[in-house]
């Protein structure tokens, strides 16, 4: 599952409910994944950020700052793996 | 000049201050049967009403009684009926007798308070909404509480209220002396506990004065308790006038904690408040404090572990032999006070991994598992919120590699000088007041201070908070998100918003939390932050040390109180009274 964060992408920003349902899959993608992708990407900026009732969405910010984003509503944590794939090419 | 003698202090503390197993093993006949609201409570003779109906707990409404103090049975708030006494009496100065029936809710009871109230509100001013006694003002609870739903008080027509000239009693304490009661807690907590007797009343009736008669500081390294001891806003702090309501201030949870641990902080200066708080629990709680860092005067008793950062890394992997491990384990509500300054140092990351891992070690071991161990006490009012936008701390690595253009958002810490910089390097300072980084700057963008725009802040316990513009920026100074978007579009890069409402939208997008105001977020996650922190945990040798150290430098914190002649005035006093040699 080794994923490099390199090239134009610069930050990550997760956000996430700490209980809605439909942040479940983020909240479990945290547990899971998130120590093993810090610890490969040591200096990457990974700001997981909470906030009672939002919808749960990935933001990936890029060179000069464009920036994309995908919602993570409902999607299981490795799911939530790929969308995050899908944003660092 | 008056003044509370001694020795009716004295007399008075056999029967307050009796030890509490003489009291518990004295034989019931030694006790007086009392009846509070018709409920029988037994008392040692000697006892207060308002003691014995505290027993029960029934609360006499009160201003001038403290029970650390002498009772001086001035302010009348605390009259109660008594059967077969035709006046009611001062439940804080009359003993109890034997079947005395004393009744704290009755018709003559409330009328009694009424009248008490609506004297002390007659010559009181009414000017809560700018007073910092606000939210912790007895006088504002008990008229909500006892007072009357109207007022007869007509006079302002014609003579005005009673005013009375402020009093100059040094650099700490504010006085606004027309808010006085007269209570006479300060007169009194000056001569029995500070041991100075320059406190006292003057003159009589409407002209009573508290003061000093001669206009001299309040020479007593306790002075600031008064500021606390002051039923109302009379006495408040100098340095914190006008910063912020008491309840926005009332943060994590030191008062309910038995053990408090400082890591390389001087809670007095850095967070004064806080510090309060701590004190409050030492003296009121039993609460222990142990502190690594410095040796430096928190104005309460602490263990001092010392100051070196391996001792945070022997209490983490539970190696020290330090008593006050000990007593961290055996601690059944913890805290762990973090300096953020730490973090900035190159041993900072290191230090936090140990800190994490003594808290949630600590925290392992707790029954109740809501309880926050670990606490990151931040300098200044925006540093939490910087870190939720992703801003991270030190500007180490940034100086290393020899930037050409540097942006200075307010930084007027001296952190980046001119001399670290490449020297065609162009510094650019956005910001008020013109302190350190305006003075290294080749262009000077004229921003707003945090009365002059609509601004975030988020607290130190998570909470965010926005504030609105008071006055207008002065000359050309403009609100920063305007100069930024104004920068953006002259670069060619413009950025996609021209309001606030744009502005907050996009706040959104990088922190969610941030635009929901009052609330605070729970955070989770602490084991994978371990998780993270273990391969942080590097040997750590450099020794904590904190900025503010004196009085003197807690002054001059941030560029408005640098700029600020008042400030400038109250380290000048300090460091007269300490060159003074009375």
């Amino acid at each position: 599952m080794a994923v490099r964060f390199a090239g134009a992408l610069k930050e990550l920003r997760i956000h996430l409910c700490q209980t809605n349902q439909q942040s479940a899959g983020v909240r479990d993608f945290i547990q899971k994944y998130y120590v093993g992708l810090k610890k490969e990407n040591p200096k990457f900026p990974i700001l997981i950020r909470e906030c009672s009732g939002v919808q749960p969405r990935v933001w990936a910010r890029y060179d000069r700052g464009s920036e994309k984003s995908a919602s993570l509503t409902n999607l299981s944590s490795n799911d939530v793996l790929s969308t995050i794939k899908q944003l660092v090419k | 000049m008056l003044r509370q003698p001694l020795t009716r202090a004295l007399a008075l503390s056999p029967s307050r201050v009796a030890p509490l197993a003489a009291r518990k093993f004295a034989a019931q006949a030694d006790k007086v049967e009392v009846f509070i609201d018709d409920k029988p409570v037994y008392v040692p003779p000697g006892t207060t009403v308002l003691q014995a109906a505290a027993e029960i707990g029934v609360e006499i409404p009160r201003f001038c009684y403290h029970e650390r103090l002498a009772v001086a049975g001035n302010c009348r708030m605390c009259l109660v009926e008594v059967e077969k006494s035709p006046k009611p009496v001062a439940a804080c100065a009359m003993p109890v007798m034997k079947g005395m029936r004393v009744k704290t809710n009755s018709d003559l009871t409330r009328k009694a308070r009424e009248g008490v109230m609506e004297f002390l509100l007659v010559n009181h001013p009414l000017d809560c909404p700018i007073c910092d006694q606000g939210g912790e003002c007895d006088l504002q609870d008990q008229s909500m509480a006892f007072g009357s739903d109207k007022s007869r008080f007509t006079d302002i027509h014609f003579s005005g209220k009673r005013a009375v000239e402020d009093k100059d009693v040094g650099p700490l304490i504010k006085t606004i002396m027309t808010r006085c009661i007269h209570c006479t807690r300060c007169i009194r907590f000056a001569s029995e506990v500070a041991g100075v007797d320059d406190f006292g009343t003057t003159g009589r009736g409407t002209d009573m004065q508290v003061g000093t008669y001669v206009e001299k500081m309040f020479l007593s390294e306790l002075s600031g308790n008064i500021i606390d001891l002051c039923p109302v806003g009379a006495l408040t702090s100098k340095p914190y006038s006008f910063a912020a309501r008491p309840w926005e201030t009332r943060r994590v949870n030191v008062e309910d904690a038995d053990f408090v641990l400082l890591i390389g902080t001087n809670v007095r200066f850095e967070a004064p408040l806080l510090n309060a708080r701590i004190r409050k629990a030492f003296i009121h709680k039993e609460t222990d404090v142990a502190l690594i860092g410095p040796k430096v005067d928190l104005t309460y008793e602490y263990t001092h572990v010392g100051d070196s950062a391996s001792i945070v890394k022997d209490l983490a992997v539970g190696t020290s032999s330090h008593e006050v491990l000990k007593r961290l384990e055996s601690s059944k509500r913890p805290v762990v006070i973090l300096g953020a300054d730490q973090l900035k140092t190159s041993e900072g990351p290191a230090l936090l991994a140990y800190t994490q891992e003594l808290a949630l070690r600590l925290q392992d071991k707790l029954e109740n598992k809501d309880w926050k161990v670990l606490n990151v006490l931040q300098r200044t009012a925006s540093q939490v919120a910087a870190m939720d936008l992703g801003y991270k701390p030190g500007v180490g690595e940034m100086l290393k590699e020899g930037p050409k253009v540097v942006f200075l958002l307010g930084a007027d810490a001296g952190v980046v000088t001119r001399e670290a910089l490449p020297k065609d390097c162009v510094v650019i300072y956005q910001g008020h007041h013109g302190d350190a980084g305006a003075s290294i700057a080749d262009i000077v963008l004229a921003g707003a201070a945090y009365t002059e725009k609509n601004g975030t802040y988020v607290n130190a316990e998570g909470r965010a908070q926005q504030t609105l513009p008071a006055v207008t920026p002065p000359g050309k100074a403009r609100e920063d998100w305007k100069i930024i978007r104004a920068l953006s579009e002259v670069v060619g890069a413009r950025l996609p918003y021209d309001n606030l409402e744009e502005v907050r939208a996009r706040l959104a997008e990088v922190c969610p939390s941030m635009v929901s105001y009052g609330d605070v977020q729970n955070n989770n996650y602490f084991a994978q932050a371990r998780d993270l922190a273990q391969s942080l945990q590097k040997p750590v040798s450099g020794t904590l040390d904190v900025q503010l150290k004196q009085l003197e430098d807690f002054f001059m914190t941030d560029s408005i109180s640098r700029a600020s002649p008042t400030m400038a005035k109250c380290v000048q006093a300090v460091i007269k009274q300490k060159q003074s040699p009375y």
